[in-house]
């Protein structure tokens, strides 16, 4: 909210510098943003009375004004293109050398052989409203060369404030300055009221109804008689555009101003255009219509609150008036409303209509009921000092059932033993009461006071004892309150889960893949550039209902798209090689969600798996001086997975060839431990790569977090270091290509039995030395026992046998 | 004779110092030392020499052949060091090459972000937990204190998946869970990803990053908020940074607080990072509003406790000093390696 300093200054006096006040309100909970200079810009301004206005000798647009700009100053001359200033009219003038309200500087300049020496300035060069479309007349109260900037107020510092939604009494000018006054100790000054009103009283000219009084807590209504058309005074005007509010005319400026002033929204409607000059509060009927200020046609449904006459539909209640009953020019008489409507109501409202407005952003933060006749009474007298209309007597005030002020009691010690701080009930009563409310204290015998404290009508948020506590607190000061440690000897840590997710992001660091974060999302088209199945169960996302764009409508059921995502960024900008993984959660529905029905308390909604997730591609190692370049392929993505399981100690991992989305169907590996899944390795598809414009050798991992976790919870033994030596043996055979190499490792392990400690294959070579569809692999074989030296004629035994059984079993040509 | 033995010593000391090769000096001492050498050739002629003065000679001729040996030591060892010093020499490296580095990756500047803090949290005594994401609107908003049409809930934030379930605004709903799920006292911290109906921008990410903190016990006050939470900023951003407190709202705790630091790099002087305030907003802080005690059956009169907030890309950025929080989503090697 935009506060000008000028303006709070009517209700309570402000002996701080602009600084140290925003630094008093931010302290004590009102934040303030920034501080607004406005008129800043404005140099060289003077009001001139205009002397004699005569035709340009040579341009039919323009003429030629002499100014009075006051005594002891020589007229001016000013050329001006505007239409409406005449002899005698009284101007503002910017002299040459001066600056407009934008900080546009303005020079001596010739128009057609004539000097001007200064310019006239409309509404908007000044900075008093939009108006730019002629010069800003100005009353003749202001006399050649006084200092309008001054004296209009159109230079001032304004406030930008930061409104927290409990506080709506905060979100005007007597809000604001109730909380300086309490914060400064000074008196709050409310605006004057008084009016002279006519005779008629207004309850013979209108009638109330309230229809729905669950939705309208108070109506209340004024009739002013002949409104003056036209604008608002210069003053008014500049304080509104100062505050953020366009002025638009002398009647709508009064309630905006008003509303400004004491946060009571006001609406006037045309006294002739209301039926019967009878107020119906009333829900709309389904599919009743309505034409509202803007133009728009709204049509209403039965939980909406309107405001109608004896016929028709007048407004939308707390929200935006019909343009029927919109006054005009030729109105004469003005019916204005104030009243209290159910936030709850309005909120709803305005958020079906999509329709928000000053008064419907106020209403439905809840407003005080008490402010209806205040507000009306304000609006009254100011029209009436500005001449714009004259009141009848009275309101027409219907309040069905007003409510008795809230009581709070607490003790002091209550209060002490909620902040930490013992500051004695006296100090409690003198900060509830600077804040206006009625603190009522009594002693008890242990030596506690019992405070009673009465909640003045403005303050709806404050409802409990503990509310009392912050009210206290800030006025005393958040920071007088002393810093201490809490008690407890609980030691701390992280969940296991927590600390398994970062031995695995510090495993994959190691092994050189950088951690990505992406965003859990993903849409209907990945499902089918994936080339997941129809039926496949990865399609059953959740999904979103207000996505922001479509690419982000479901919760992802893979990682995938996120990791080529990630992984096309990086090729886009020219990375050669990319080694990106993450840890993030896939998500799945439960039967409440497919259901759509509440899930039941306690439960989670979605069933939300941590997957560990992995993309390769480019230069994989190399392209040094010592190696040449390599471009990652399936055994590097496999490589981190079994790194990833050896620095997490498990072991027995397997691979096994899987064909699934989004995997080339012969480069890609289940990875399986004690026959569970634990996920897939491979290299993409090459139409996946084509997809998501990424290289087909492209290389991706997925891991189920939960089950890798549960793999590398398996109980660590200690097994005796070996006390005999180790003998090593090679064999190299010749095998069909589709022998896969690790059956062949298994051959190996079953035929040498235990002796066998372990098995290495050091050598692969395909080519025409084997032959078409076969290859030639070598491994290394450790055998070793663990309570005697082998002999040579023992591993030679067992190292026949495993030759014998390669050659028997996997028809193994052994060379 | 003394004279041929001092001019003996004389010619061998010489050869040994021109001998520049270890064979050279072999040669030298054969000449000299040998069965057939100069000195074992003196030696012989003793029988020439006066008995009376032979004692002497004998003397004369052992200091010679020790005077000798002695020096062939030395500059076989001198010769040594040179050949070993050349060896080296002809051994030696450009160091300027690069070495032969394993590449090592790094971890996301959030995951490092949160992992600094919840550290801090943790020596205070806090467990480090991680709750689901997709909420339910209870747990999310109305346990928390925010019913339905309250001001504080803009459906306009908010990602729904139906009328009860939504993408969680904030991870203040794991607050109710784990008093839920547990006895009191309470002491937990909860790193996540909280979303918010925000276009992507510079400033806003419709995914981001939150660490809540709870503490729920006996007779906690205001006054444990502000020592812990200072500790806290104090750990973390440094034992010269001012810690202030100001009042604000959040519907689930009151009173509460948002708890702002001085500037580091203007020193609270003011500049374009504290935005001229001089002080940098770190977090949002409470006492837990009675209303969320009772919502999961804790007694507001047995219990007190205070909870807190704070959005990790905002410590990061501002660690860091970047503004641009795409950044952090991009994946970008380039900027992921600097951190």
């Amino acid at each position: 909210m935009r506060v000008p300093l000028r303006w709070l200054k009517d209700y309570v006096d402000i002996e701080l510098e602009p600084e140290q006040l925003a630094d008093a309100l931010t302290m004590s909970g009102t934040k303030v943003e920034g501080i607004d200079r406005v008129g800043s810009g404005l140099r060289r301004v003077t009001a001139g009375r205009a002397v004699s206005v005569t035709p340009h000798p040579k341009s039919d647009r323009l003429r030629i004004v002499i100014l009075d700009i006051g005594p002891r100053q020589a007229p001016r001359r000013v050329v001006t293109a505007a239409g409406n200033v005449a002899e005698g009219c009284i101007v503002p003038v910017v002299l040459a050398g001066g600056s407009l309200v934008d900080g546009e500087v303005i020079g001596e300049v010739e128009f057609e052989g004539v000097r001007s020496e200064g310019m006239l300035l409309s509404a908007k060069e000044l900075g008093v409203s939009e108006d730019n479309s002629g010069i800003l007349l100005l009353p003749d109260s202001v006399k050649p060369g006084d200092d309008i900037v001054a004296s209009l107020g159109l230079r001032d510092d304004v406030l930008e404030l930061e409104i927290t939604p409990n506080r709506p009494d905060c979100l005007c000018m007597v809000g604001v300055a109730r909380e300086l006054a309490a914060i400064t100790r000074k008196e709050l000054r409310m605006p004057a009221r008084g009016c002279p009103e006519s005779l008629q009283p207004a309850r013979d000219l209108t009638k109330i109804v309230i229809e729905a009084p669950d939705l309208c807590f108070r109506y209340g209504a004024r009739v002013i008689r002949h409104v003056r058309p036209g604008q608002s005074p210069i003053w008014m005007q500049a304080r509104l555009s100062a505050a953020g509010i366009r002025p638009i005319s002398a009647v709508v400026d009064v309630t905006n101003y008003v509303m400004l002033e004491l946060n009571q929204p006001l609406h006037a409607f045309d006294y002739s255009r209301v039926a019967q000059h009878t107020i119906v509060v009333r829900r709309a009927q389904a599919g009743e219509r309505l034409v509202t200020l803007d133009g728009s046609e709204r049509e209403l449904n039965t939980d909406m609150l309107l405001i109608g006459d004896a016929e028709k539909a007048l407004a939308v209640a707390g929200v935006m008036g019909g343009l029927a009953s919109e006054i005009t020019e030729n109105t004469d008489t003005v019916l204005l409303e104030s009243a209290c409507f159910a936030q709850q109501s309005v909120w709803r409202t305005s958020r079906t209509l999509r329709l928000r407005t000053e008064a419907s952003s106020r209403f439905e933060k809840g407003l005080d009921p008490a402010s209806v006749p205040p507000a009306l009474d304000r609006a009254a007298s100011l029209l009436s000092r500005m001449g714009a209309g004259e009141a009848c007597s009275g309101i027409v005030d219907v309040y069905p059932s007003p409510e008795a002020p809230a009581v709070i009691e607490t003790t002091d010690r209550w209060i002490e033993r909620r902040l930490g701080a013992g500051l004695g009930a006296d100090e409690i009563a003198d900060c509830l009461t600077r804040l206006g409310f009625r603190v009522d204290t009594q002693g008890t015998p242990d030596g506690s006071a019992k405070i009673a404290v009465t909640v003045p009508s403005f303050r709806g948020d404050v409802r409990e004892p503990i509310d009392l506590v912050e009210e206290v607190a800030r006025i005393w000061g958040y920071n007088e309150v002393p810093a201490t440690i809490p008690q407890g000897t609980d030691s701390g840590g992280y969940s296991d889960e927590y600390a398994f997710c970062e031995q695995v992001r510090q495993a994959l660091a190691g092994a050189g893949g950088s951690e990505a974060l992406t965003f859990p999302f993903m849409s209907e088209t990945d499902f089918d550039m994936l080339g997941f199945a129809p039926d496949d169960p990865k399609r059953e996302a959740i999904r979103v209902a207000n996505p922001l764009v479509e690419e982000q409508s479901l919760m992802r059921t893979t990682m995938y798209p996120a990791m080529l995502a990630a992984l096309k960024t990086n090729v886009n900008r020219r990375r050669r090689g990319v080694f990106l993984y993450e840890i993030g959660r896939t998500y799945a529905p439960t039967g409440a969600i497919t259901a759509g029905i509440e899930p039941a308390r306690g439960e989670t909604p979605a069933v939300e798996r941590p997957v560990l997730a992995g993309v390769m591609c480019g230069a994989g190692e190399g392209g040094t001086w010592y190696a040449p370049e390599r471009q990652y392929d399936f055994y590097d993505a496999k490589g981190a997975i079994e790194g990833l399981c050896a620095c997490l100690h498990i072991d027995g991992v397997t691979f096994s060839r899987a064909e699934c989305p989004p995997f080339h169907p012969g480069r890609a590996a289940a990875i399986v431990w004690d026959g569970v899944r634990l996920g897939t390795v491979g290299q993409v598809h090459p139409l996946v790569a084509g997809s998501y414009q990424v290289p087909e050798a492209t290389m991706l991992f997925e891991v189920d977090m939960a089950l890798l976790m549960e793999a590398a919870q398996s109980p660590r033994e200690y097994a005796p270091l070996p006390k005999y030596p180790a003998v090593e043996r090679d064999v190299a055979m010749v095998l069909e290509r589709d022998v896969a190499s690790a059956d062949v490792e298994r051959t190996i392990r079953t035929a040498g039995g235990a002796l066998v400690e372990s098995v290495r294959l050091f050598d692969v070579y395909e080519g025409p030395q084997v032959g078409e569809g076969r290859r030639s692999l070598a491994f290394s074989i450790t055998y070793q026992a663990a309570d005697r030296t082998l002999t040579d004629a023992e591993v030679n035994q067992v190292h026949d046998a495993v030759r014998a059984a390669l050659a028997q079993k996997l028809g193994a040509v052994l060379r | 004779m003394r004279d041929r033995v001092e001019a003996l010593v004389e010619r061998a000391l010489s050869a040994i110092d021109s001998a520049e090769s270890a064979e050279a000096l072999e040669e030298a001492r054969v000449r000299i030392l040998g069965r057939k050498g100069e000195l074992t050739a003196l030696l012989r002629q003793m029988k020439q020499v006066d008995p009376d003065d032979r004692p002497a000679f004998g003397a004369m001729v052992n200091a010679a052949r020790d005077r000798v040996q002695q020096e062939l030591e030395r500059r076989g060892q001198a010769m040594e060091a040179r050949e070993r010093a050349r060896k080296l020499e002809s051994d030696t490296i450009d160091v300027t090459m690069p070495g032969r580095i394993r590449p090592t990756g790094d971890l996301h500047p959030l995951t490092q972000g949160i992992r600094e803090v919840t550290q801090i949290f943790v020596q205070m005594g806090f467990t480090v937990v991680e709750g689901p994401e997709i909420e339910t609107d209870f747990y999310n908003f109305e346990a928390l204190n925010t019913p339905p049409f309250h001001p504080a809930r803009d459906v306009q934030d908010t990602f729904y998946i139906n009328d009860f379930v939504l993408l969680r605004t904030q991870t203040s709903p794991m607050q109710v869970r784990q008093m839920e799920g547990q006895d009191p006292p309470v002491r937990v911290v909860v790193p996540g990803k909280v979303y918010r109906r925000d276009p992507m921008d510079a400033t806003h990410s419709p995914v981001f990053h939150q660490i809540e903190g709870l503490l729920v016990d006996k007779d906690v006050t205001f006054a444990d908020l502000a020592g812990t939470l200072t500790q806290f900023a104090r750990t973390f951003y440094g034992k010269d940074r001012k810690v202030r407190f100001r009042p604000h709202y959040f519907p689930f705790t009151e009173p509460s607080a948002e708890m702002d630091v001085s500037c580091a790099l203007c020193g609270g002087q003011g500049c374009r990072v504290c935005k001229y305030e001089g002080w940098i907003e770190i977090l949002g802080s409470g006492m837990v509003h009675p209303n969320v005690l009772r919502a999961v059956g804790y007694d507001p009169d047995e219990l007190t406790g205070f909870a807190f907030g704070m959005g990790v890309e905002r410590i990061v950025m501002l660690k860091y000093g970047f503004d641009d929080v795409r950044l952090l989503y991009e994946n970008d090697l380039r900027f992921l390696e600097q951190f």
